[in-house]
């Protein structure tokens, strides 16, 4: 039996201390491939955290329709979500309220610089419908105020246009004007940081503006979106919308050009596309922790050789094969638990750093999360790895005769 | 006396077979994962990189300007091009001809399967011949278009196949069905290897109008130049043009002329950064195996020191000692290098042969000499700096406490 006595335990720590250099070159290999693997998980962390908090803002109980084509959403000129359908959702029951979204791709004019952004129309009429598509946003006003009814002229802009140098040189202020496909509006209002740059440099305006920009009587939707009333109903409501769809899009089963998802579903796809990401990214990390687990395999024999003189004392005097063998395995035990401890140090500080630059950059939805579990997984990680690469040699020391290897020069 | 000191080191390392062996595991696995990822990456990037290809480089690409990214070309745009710029653009002196071209997303049907496909244009008359020498088609069976076919189409070689998405193959003399349009199939295109040709519907410019009822509004307008040498000139003298018609100010174009090679340039660059930010990780494996060869030196100084000693009594120099550890870490890292570099390749072989069954594409690695040589050649130095310290370490000693020990 594999016993752990103070004694072992000193022994250990007095031959690693012996040999220093060696000690700490084989620390710095564990350490190396343990901080890797902390900052991408720690980053993979963030981004789920990141997601957790959408679907909670969204809610379970929304449906999103949008049609098939090609590119991103609303932009396909063949495929429309047109005023017919939004009213087929509205109408469909177990809906309680129903609105669309408008996108369209926008030229921006500011500071004598020309950039293209998204468009998007957010209802103002009906306070339900508003918040519904508020809803969307995920977050609240930075500054200034939301889009009310009867705004035409006026323009609520995403957070980037509030920072300096993001999009134009000089951040844009509540009152300022800004043209907008050849045409001046007037900023009402900011919303906070959604945390990527494409989302944060969108452009919010009024239906009717949205129209009057456009030049056309009807709205073109990139996406309708209902709340259901009852969640746990979602899957009738949804086959319901879809029959009530097809029919005012006049398509037959099977043939529909459009689909309808609740966000739990959109969620989930994004989920498992993130998963696949960061298993490969953490896979390659742990290509270094093998290497540093050969090297520690490498340390222990080397120290095994050295000490086969002193084995066959220890064995002479008494000692078992099973305590041998214990004395090896803390060694290279204790080596792995003091690289996951120094690890996991390097890796967060590095993770921490990172974020804050990824943050001013605008990316502030990439930010490490620091949970104790990672902390002590990883450390435990790092032990077990010592452990395990110390079997080999601790059970090689264990098996010496002792006649032989105190006879070994 | 370099031979002496390599047959020196070999027979040393040859003594320690153990740990000369897990010193080389580490460094090999570290290697490997490095080229096969660099193998597997630039395989894939060339299958990406292929899907452009077949656009030469005297042509230029017009497009209206909106968010990049957003899809197929006139997808996402504010200010449409216009077929009244193509006069303008032909009377330039440096420009060969012009043509326009759209290109729509449609519903296609066909064994009462629904699909989204898109289809481009094909202008009649002269036109005609050289869009299909621009864009690379070949006719595989039937025939190409010709000036007033109306309800005619011509598919890309993708829906020719039994795994198209319609649980039947598309042949000559099918019918399919555009936006509830009935097509005739008179042609199926040779495959070009690019799945922007592979998967297209080749429609008169006529019949795609109706079917997705635009009016003058126009995607892509492709130029081609008269001498490749002034590609660059005329991509100049097309953004004055069009900057005068459509009244913008020079910075503030909303439109972008390219060459072929500028998109194949920003695609690279962006699959290169991807490529370069894993193979930064699987480096890292590579430094850990630098580690192990730092550690396993210093042991080695460690245990010859009499040996260093004896030497430096009978006349050894310091530079002679420090090159016996030098040549003897840069070898492991060379031995490293190469065996690391064969399963390297082996990996990025099986890897591509995984990608390829589960996609049903070709991917080969992309394993040249120069990374060959450059990976081995790479280890050794590897190898030879993770021994400087314990070399220096060992040529510094004096030779009397060395003896001693």
């Amino acid at each position: 039996m594999l016993s752990i006595s103070k004694e072992n335990l000193n022994y250990a720590i007095r031959n690693l201390l012996n040999r220093k250099i060696r000690t700490s070159l084989t620390v710095l290999s564990i350490l190396v491939g343990i901080a890797t693997i902390f900052i991408f998980i720690s980053f993979g962390f963030g981004l789920y955290t990141y997601i957790d908090e959408i679907s909670l803002t969204l809610g379970v109980d929304k449906l999103v329709v949008q049609t098939r084509g090609i590119g991103a959403p609303g932009l396909d000129s063949t495929f429309k979500l047109l005023d017919k359908d939004l009213d087929a959702l509205r109408k469909t029951r177990g809906i309680s309220v129903a609105t669309g979204m408008p996108f369209s791709s926008a030229q921006i004019t500011s500071q004598g610089k020309l950039v293209y952004q998204f468009l998007v129309g957010l209802p103002v009429d009906d306070k339900e419908e508003n918040e519904l598509a508020l809803g969307f946003l995920s977050v609240g006003v930075l500054e200034g105020r939301q889009l009310q009814k009867g705004d035409r002229g006026r323009v609520f802009l995403g957070q980037s246009y509030s920072v300096d140098g993001r999009i134009f040189d000089k951040a844009l202020k509540i009152g300022d004007k800004i043209e907008i496909n050849g045409k001046d509006l007037k900023i009402v209002g900011f919303l906070e940081e959604i945390g990527n740059p494409s989302d944060d440099s969108n452009i919010y305006i009024t239906f009717d503006e949205y129209l009057a920009l456009e030049g056309s009587d009807e709205l073109n939707y990139a996406m309708l979106v209902g709340k259901v009333d009852n969640v746990d109903e979602i899957d009738t409501i949804k086959e319901r919308a879809t029959r009530n769809l097809r029919k005012s899009r006049g398509q037959k089963e099977g043939k529909e050009d459009f689909f309808i998802s609740s966000y739990q579903e959109l969620i989930a796809s994004f989920s498992g596309a993130l998963n696949i990401v960061v298993g490969f990214i953490i896979l390659i990390a742990l290509v270094s922790v093998v290497v540093s687990a050969v090297n520690t395999a490498n340390t222990m024999f080397t120290s095994i050789l050295e000490r086969t003189k002193e084995i066959g004392v220890l064995k002479a005097i008494g000692a078992r094969n099973s305590e041998i063998m214990t004395i090896f395995l803390i060694e290279s035990g204790i080596q792995g638990t003091i690289a996951g401890v120094l690890g996991v140090c390097v890796g967060a500080l590095l993770s921490y750093i990172g974020g804050e630059i990824l943050a001013s950059l605008g990316w502030s939805f990439l930010k490490p999360v620091f949970p104790l579990v990672l902390f002590i997984g990883l450390i435990l990680f790092a032990t077990v790895v010592g452990v395990i690469s110390g079997i080999l040699p601790a059970y090689n020391a264990s098996k010496k005769n002792p006649v032989d290897s105190l006879r070994y020069e | 006396m370099l031979i002496d000191l390599f047959i020196y080191s070999l027979r040393n390392l040859g003594n320690r077979k153990l740990r000369t062996w897990l010193t080389l595991t580490g460094i090999v696995i570290g290697i490997a994962s490095v080229i096969a990822l660099i193998g597997l990456g630039g395989g894939l990037r060339m299958a990406i990189l292929g899907q452009f290809g077949g656009v030469s480089a005297d042509i230029l690409t017009i497009q209206a300007g909106g968010v990049a990214f957003s899809g197929p070309p006139g997808t996402g745009v504010v200010n449409p091009l216009s077929e009244d710029y193509i006069d303008g653009i032909k009377r330039i002196s440096f420009v060969d001809t012009a043509i326009s071209r759209i290109i729509e997303g449609s519903m296609m049907e066909f064994n009462r399967i629904q699909q989204v496909a898109f289809a481009a244009s094909i202008p009649d008359g002269e036109d005609r011949r050289i869009v299909e020498e621009i864009a690379g088609v070949k006719i595989s069976k039937g025939r190409l278009l010709k000036d007033g076919d109306l309800n005619k189409v011509v598919i890309g070689h993708n829906f020719n196949k039994q795994d198209n998405g319609f649980e039947k193959l598309i042949d000559v003399g099918d019918k399919i069905t555009l936006n509830g349009q009935k097509f005739d199939v008179v042609g199926v295109l040779e495959s070009a290897g690019s799945f922007f040709i592979d998967g297209a519907l080749l429609i008169n410019e006529k019949p795609l109008r109706d079917l997705v009822d635009n009016s003058d509004d126009v995607d892509l307008i492709a130029v081609r130049v008269k001498k490749m040498d002034d590609v660059d000139n005329a991509k100049d003298a097309i953004e004055r043009y069009l900057r005068k018609e459509r009244g913008v100010k020079e910075g503030e174009e909303d439109f972008s002329v390219s060459s072929a090679q500028a998109t194949i340039d920003t695609i690279n660059n962006i699959l290169g950064g991807v490529q370069a930010f894993v193979i930064i990780i699987a480096a890292i494996s590579m430094i850990v195996g630098a580690i192990g060869i730092i550690n396993t030196m210093f042991t080695a100084v460690l245990e010859r020191r009499s040996e260093i000693g004896i030497m430096k009594s009978i006349g050894a120099k310091n530079s002679d000692i420090f090159l016996l550890f030098f040549i003897e870490s840069g070898l492991l890292g060379a031995v490293g290098g190469i065996i690391g570099t064969l399963f390297g390749w082996l990996a990025a072989l099986l890897g591509t042969s995984a990608i390829n069954n589960l996609l049903n594409i070709s991917v080969s690695p992309d394993i040249s000499v120069v990374l060959v040589i450059s990976s081995i050649l790479g280890s050794f130095l590897l190898g030879a700096v993770s021994g400087i310290i314990p070399a220096m370490q060992a040529a510094s000693m004096s030779p009397v406490d060395a003896l001693r020990k």
